[in-house]
């Protein structure tokens, strides 16, 4: 018997979209059929928003968090204490801060952390503009991931800073081990910022 | 706490077969060979993420298969509680508690407690430290999940930090901050081993008394730590120092040189190692009475019985060990033995469970 031809133009949306996190095969072709029943426009609009997104979205020039400025609507807010600096690993971990709606400091993004096994060391993170940042009268809080990666990245700090005037601390456990912070919740967030622990 | 029934596919010389088991005594008979320590394997395995017998999980895939999958289901504290594991010949592993997906295989460790007996303990003692190690964490894992997190995140710390060690333009700064994740849980590590070992050390010297009629008093202890240091901050300062004053030598080595990792459990009597001195039988004695403790610790700290693997245990004892395995097992919780014969047995099984070339018999 012959081979049935494959359909590879829906099978390649349907990969693309598997390829995204917490996506899983059924639910991209989910996803696929619903995206073929719309009106064309529709689509155009999301294939659109995409593009632009990611044509238009930088990292803002003061703490790396997405922005379509030069500078983000957090560091520019005149309602955010600027010499509060919370410290995160990627931008998605601000949400968990935002989403908490009691932080009054400003935000920091790494872009990773240290990790010798995948190649990442200090040069390839943000500490730079960390460092500029760390002025008199800073106080950074520490929120890494609680990963073995994430300690060292916070020990990292702590080292350079020390004997700096910058008060250090880091967010108290509370923080289940080994989690990453984007997906913990807000309340555990509020806690855990408002019982940090000094570092120096 | 017990199995209700594992469906075993492509594992060892199980092809496709589902077995299911008494909350008793459990006897897994048939000829030599024809699968009852792979049975006990599997369910070690499932419960445990590694196999009794063996390191290479890859051994454990059917000769021309390319995975296994284990499907367990059992009654913890009367709820229904199921728990699978598959493993590809590329090492890719997928691990489903209840529904939860994982890819760590130790995700399936802390919810069936197990103890195995079998002639190859007497590896224990005969062997170097990496065994004894791994017979402390396995016992440790099984009461306190704070243990095995911060076993798993001083090994990935140690991972980092060795692959740091190995590169030669590693800055002193970076392999600094690896120090601090590895000494915190290196620290906790330490101190929870040797407060169990205080736990396991007088059950453990029980066991072997009444074993061996009298005889010598066991010793257990934690050898090879950075220092004796019994608060966790001064045993974090000293593991540091340590490793500041290892600097060099570490480099050169391109490994961490100091920590858990060099642990050993010493085993000895009135202060002679017992790998060195001990005869054939006292060994073998000291194994048992090992995992005798470990039983009864499991069971205090869990205040339930840990599940009972017995491999060919009787044909190799004498009287008085068979007597105390024997009590052992006596109103104990759900127990597995493997046996040739099932009338070689001192006791009435609940369910006699014959295979025959990787398949049951009915
Ligand atoms: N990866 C594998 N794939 C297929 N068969 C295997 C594999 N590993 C071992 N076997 C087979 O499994 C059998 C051993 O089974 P097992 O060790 O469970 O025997 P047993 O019933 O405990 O025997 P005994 O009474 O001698 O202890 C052997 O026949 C061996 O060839
Ligand atoms: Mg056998
Ligand atoms: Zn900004």
């Amino acid at each position: 018997m012959d081979q049935e031809p494959k359909e590879i133009i829906i099978e390649n949306l349907i990969s693309q979209l598997a390829g995204l996190p917490s996506i899983g095969r059924k639910t991209a072709q989910r996803l696929a059929y619903h995206l073929l029943a719309q009106e064309e426009g529709a689509v155009q609009e999301l294939a659109r928003a995409l593009n632009e997104a990611k044509a238009r979205i930088h990292a803002c020039s003061s703490c790396g968090n997405y922005t379509e400025r030069a500078v983000c609507r957090i560091c520019s807010s005149d309602r955010r204490q600027g010499n509060l600096i919370c410290v995160v690993e990627k931008p998605a971990d601000i949400l968990a801060f935002e989403r908490s709606g009691s932080y009054p400091g400003v935000y920091h993004v790494l872009g990773g952390s240290i990790s010798p096994l995948d190649g990442i060391g200090p040069a390839d993170l943000n500490f730079a503009r960390l460092w500029e940042r760390s002025a008199a009268g800073v106080e950074l809080i520490l929120a890494l991931n609680t990963n073995a990666e994430g300690e060292a990245t916070a020990s990292y700090i702590a080292q350079k800073l020390h004997g700096s005037s910058v008060k250090i601390s880091r967010l108290a456990r509370g923080i289940p081990v080994g989690s990453e912070l984007e997906y913990v919740d807000e309340l555990t967030v509020q806690r855990a910022l408002e019982s940090r622990v000094e570092v120096i | 706490m017990h199995l209700e029934t594992l469906s075993l596919t492509g594992f060892r010389n199980y092809r496709s077969q589902e077995v299911s088991f008494a909350p008793g005594l459990n006897l897994l008979s048939g000829p030599n060979g024809h699968g009852k320590t792979n049975l006990l394997e599997a369910i070690h395995y499932v419960c445990l993420a590694h196999s009794q017998r063996t390191r290479k999980d890859k051994e454990l895939i059917e000769w021309n298969g390319n995975a296994f999958v284990l499907r367990l289901l059992g009654r913890i504290g009367g709820l229904a509680h199921a728990q699978s594991v598959e493993y590809a010949e590329t090492g890719a592993k997928r691990v489903k508690v209840n529904g939860r997906e994982s890819k760590r295989l130790s995700d399936l460790i802390g919810h069936f407690e197990v103890v195995s007996f079998s002639p190859e303990d007497l590896d224990l003692i005969r062997s170097g430290p990496q065994l004894r190690r791994r017979f402390l964490d396995i016992l440790l894992c099984q009461f306190s999940l704070d243990y095995l997190d911060t076993l798993r995140h001083y090994n990935q710390a140690l991972k980092q930090r060795n692959s740091l060690l190995k590169q030669a333009g590693a800055g002193n700064d970076v392999l600094a901050a690896y120090d601090a994740p590895l000494v915190e849980a290196g620290a906790r590590i330490t101190l929870m081993r040797r407060r169990a070992l205080a736990d396991l050390a007088p059950l453990a010297r029980d066991c072997y008394r009444s074993i061996s009629d009298g005889g010598e008093d066991l010793e257990l202890a934690l050898s090879g730590c950075v220092s004796e240091a019994e608060e966790e901050p001064a045993l974090r300062e000293d593991f540091h120092r340590k490793l500041l004053a290892l600097r060099g030598t570490e480099r050169e080595a391109g490994l961490t040189l100091a920590g858990p990792h060099r642990e050993d459990l010493a085993i000895s009597f009135s202060g002679k190692a017992v790998r060195d001195f001990g005869s054939q039988g006292q060994k073998r004695s000291v194994a048992l009475s090992l995992k005798l403790a470990s039983a009864r610790l499991l069971d205090a700290r869990n205040r339930r019985p840990p599940i009972l693997l017995l491999d060919d245990v009787f044909a190799e004892l004498d009287e008085t060990r068979r007597l105390r395995i024997g009590e052992l097992i006596r109103g104990q919780g759900q127990v597995f033995i493997a046996n040739p014969r099932a009338a070689d047995l001192p006791f009435q099984a609940e369910k006699i469970i014959t295979l025959r070339c990787g398949r049951v018999v009915v």
